[in-house]
């Protein structure tokens, strides 16, 4: 077993605690919610405790089955094996590097919302991460950055009359 | 019967409403295909626009919106891993795995086949049954309901294939994440930590929006570039032998989806994923699901279109809404001052019937609009991922912040997105949790006044036949196959010391 696929199999197992966790979480806040009310009607907490209990039995299953797979050495048939470099000549270290960051400036995008309105953040998220992130030619990312930003613009702002927040520039549809 | 039809054409086919006709299902097409916008959206979005119109012509156009977004919200679901609603959601599974094996224009073709097969099949049944099968449906009543939702979990346990468990667990975490929010009986606010977004629960369709179009972005990211995917023309149109393949498919699915669309509620949503589960059970390409079946597209979009207009007949005949888009539709009923229910039938004969003719109309213009589209909807993938991908993130954000217009939209959107690519990369099955979370209030509304009607005994679902014998289906779906195969693993053995020479 490689390291990847070790660590693969131990992200696999970590997720599906993680949601036995929250499932015994869930039950518990929800037994506090009242299982039962009047003449022993379902309250406001049975489903939740219900559901609870089972996804935290279901999902610690799954769990135990990877851990117990991973002892025994024993392939895990969920896990996609991926190459290692792909068609742009990047490895997985690098493609796992840029994932994370396209998730960094899309939380920064939507943190800039308020400040410079929906259309310029997004439409600045597109621009970087076509001409930064993916190192494409400056003027294309520029040009298809201006052509997304007008086709929502007309068909959410102008054609549905989403109030899309202009933010202190003031570029938005609402108002 | 001849003389409600003769009415229906000289009533839906005047140039104005053809007009209004082809203007909705256009109209709904373009809506469908943006990420978070669904047929419900644009109805009540373009609602204020026919206020002026003819009863009958303002109702042609919205009927086109709605089919019309749920075609465009198929385009998305194949081309892009992005449902337009949850009726779509299964359709993904095999819709976006023929695309990227250069058969996105067969998708899309069949969808649109099935679709159209779907929908003539199911006017044809709601102008000959409509009456007496809302009196039939109106014998499901909540018992009957909660029945038909443990049959749906069941057959999304039927096909998780060899992760059953997991499938388990992930519509049992769907319907866990439901219960957030205001409790519908007794107003108790459940895991809120008093956030007044969460009072109305986790809003499903940008969850969807999160799994699966942002997921699939970071996911595909993870896993490497693929190629633009450049087919020739001729490979992108359907073949004689994937309409064979997809013949039974379709009628099977049309069937499933009448019948569950004629049931308020999740109807649509749980046609498709029954269609999906009963095919994968009969199919001789079991095989094949999940990689790129046909028979998974055909099924599903059946379903959801049959349940489509099945959802008119509550609608129509008793006054009370299929789903949510024949809800605003009702609404939009009364706004003309109609009044929906049994006599609507008799007081306005030709708005019903010109209505009922014009879904054949539009399904017939959305035919001859989409057929020879497919292929070229599918040149999309042509388009290098490297400028597809930050696109699919605008829209899809800003597709989701226009459904409430709220940032809290855009944040489940973006937590969303990373669940699901979590999801993708340890092959988390993502539909049953939809399912899930589609179903949970309803299933727990159910469950409740189950247990009103036994007085808090639950074992009162035995008490009614329908539910029982759903029941027993879902049994036999979820236990079935594993009680078949463990039998036959036991008796092979015996035959083949029976068969074994004696020499």
């Amino acid at each position: 077993m490689t390291h990847l696929d070790t660590l693969r199999r131990s992200g696999e197992a970590t997720v599906y605690a993680v949601v036995a966790v929250l499932g015994v979480i869930a039950a518990v806040v929800g037994a506090g919610y009242g299982m039962f009310g009047e003449g022993g009607r379902i309250g406001p907490g049975f489903l939740p405790v219900v559901t609870g209990i089972l996804t935290a039995i279901l999902c610690g299953a799954v769990a135990f089955g990877i851990v117990r797979r991973a002892v025994h050495h024993e392939p895990e048939p969920s896990i996609e094996q991926v190459p290692d470099i792909d068609i742009t000549g990047r490895s997985e270290r690098q493609r796992v590097v840029n994932l994370w960051v396209v998730f960094g400036l899309t939380f920064v995008a939507i943190l800039l919302v308020q400040l410079v309105g929906f259309l310029v953040a997004f439409g600045l998220l597109v621009l970087v991460v076509s001409a930064v992130v993916e190192r494409q030619p400056v003027l294309r990312s520029l040009a298809i950055t201006v052509v997304a930003v007008a086709v929502v613009y007309l068909l959410f702002g102008l054609f549905l009359g989403v109030p899309l927040p202009g933010g202190l520039l003031g570029l938005g549809t609402e108002g | 019967m001849i003389d409600n039809l003769i009415l229906g054409f000289s009533t839906a086919l005047t140039p104005q409403n053809l007009l209004w006709c082809f203007v909705g299902v256009l109209a709904g097409t373009i809506i469908g295909l943006l990420p978070g916008l669904g047929s419900t959206t644009g109805v009540a979005v373009l609602l204020p626009l026919t206020l002026n119109f003819e009863p009958v012509t303002a109702l042609i156009m919205l009927a086109g919106i709605y089919y019309g977004a749920q075609y465009g919200g198929t385009i998305t679901s194949v081309l892009i891993s992005t449902p337009g609603e949850a009726s779509s959601v299964v359709t993904t599974l095999d819709g976006y795995q023929m695309a990227r094996k250069g058969r996105a224009g067969a998708a899309l073709a069949i969808a649109a086949i099935g679709s159209f097969v779907a929908a003539i099949f199911s006017l044809i049944v709601l102008m000959v049954v409509a009456p007496p099968f809302a009196q039939f449906a109106l014998k499901f009543g909540p018992i009957e309901n909660l029945a038909i939702m443990i049959l749906g979990l069941a057959t999304i346990v039927s096909f998780s294939g060899d992760s059953k468990i997991r499938g388990f667990a992930m519509a049992v975490l769907g319907l866990l994440i439901a219960t957030v929010g205001l409790d519908a009986a007794t107003g108790t606010a459940r895991f809120t930590g008093g956030n007044v977004n969460l009072f109305s629960g986790i809003p499903f369709v940008e969850v969807m929006i999160g799994l699966f179009a942002v997921g699939e972005v970071m996911y595909q990211l993870r896993i490497g570039a693929a190629k633009p995917i450049r087919a020739r023309f001729r490979d992108l149109v359907i073949n004689r032998q994937e309409l064979r393949r997809s013949a039974g498919p379709i009628g099977r699915g049309s069937i499933i989806g009448f019948l569950l669309g004629c049931l308020p509620g999740a109807g649509s949503t749980l046609a498709s994923f029954i269609a999906y589960g009963v095919e994968k059970r009969v199919s001789p390409h079991k095989d094949e699901f999940g990689k790129g079946a046909i028979e998974g597209v055909a099924a599903p979009e059946s379903a959801n279109n049959a349940a489509a207009n099945a959802n008119f007949v509550p609608t129509l005949t008793l006054g009370i809404p299929g789903g949510g888009t024949t809800a605003v539709l009702l609404g939009a009923f009364t706004i003309y001052g109609l009044q929906p229910g049994p006599l609507l039938f008799e007081k306005q004969p030709a708005l019903v019937w010109g209505l009922l003719v014009s879904f054949f109309i539009g399904n017939v213009m959305l035919l001859v609009l989409n057929l020879p589209m497919a292929p070229l909807f599918a040149q999309m993938l042509r388009i290098p991922y490297v400028y597809l991908y930050p696109l699919i993130l605008f829209t899809s954000f800003v597709g989701a912040y226009s459904i409430d217009n709220n940032m809290f939209s855009v944040w489940v959107v973006f937590f969303s997105g990373i669940a699901g690519y979590l999801m993708k990369l340890y092959d988390i099955p993502m539909a049953p949790l939809v399912l899930g979370l589609v179903i949970g209030p309803l299933f727990e509304k159910a469950l409740t006044q189950t247990s009103a009607l036994g007085d808090g005994n639950l074992l009162v679902v035995f008490t009614h036949l329908i539910a029982v014998v759903v029941l027993l289906l879902a049994v036999v779906l979820a236990a079935g196959p594993g009680l078949l195969s463990r039998l036959r693993r036991r008796t092979q053995p015996q035959r083949d010391k029976e068969h074994l020479p004696t020499s």
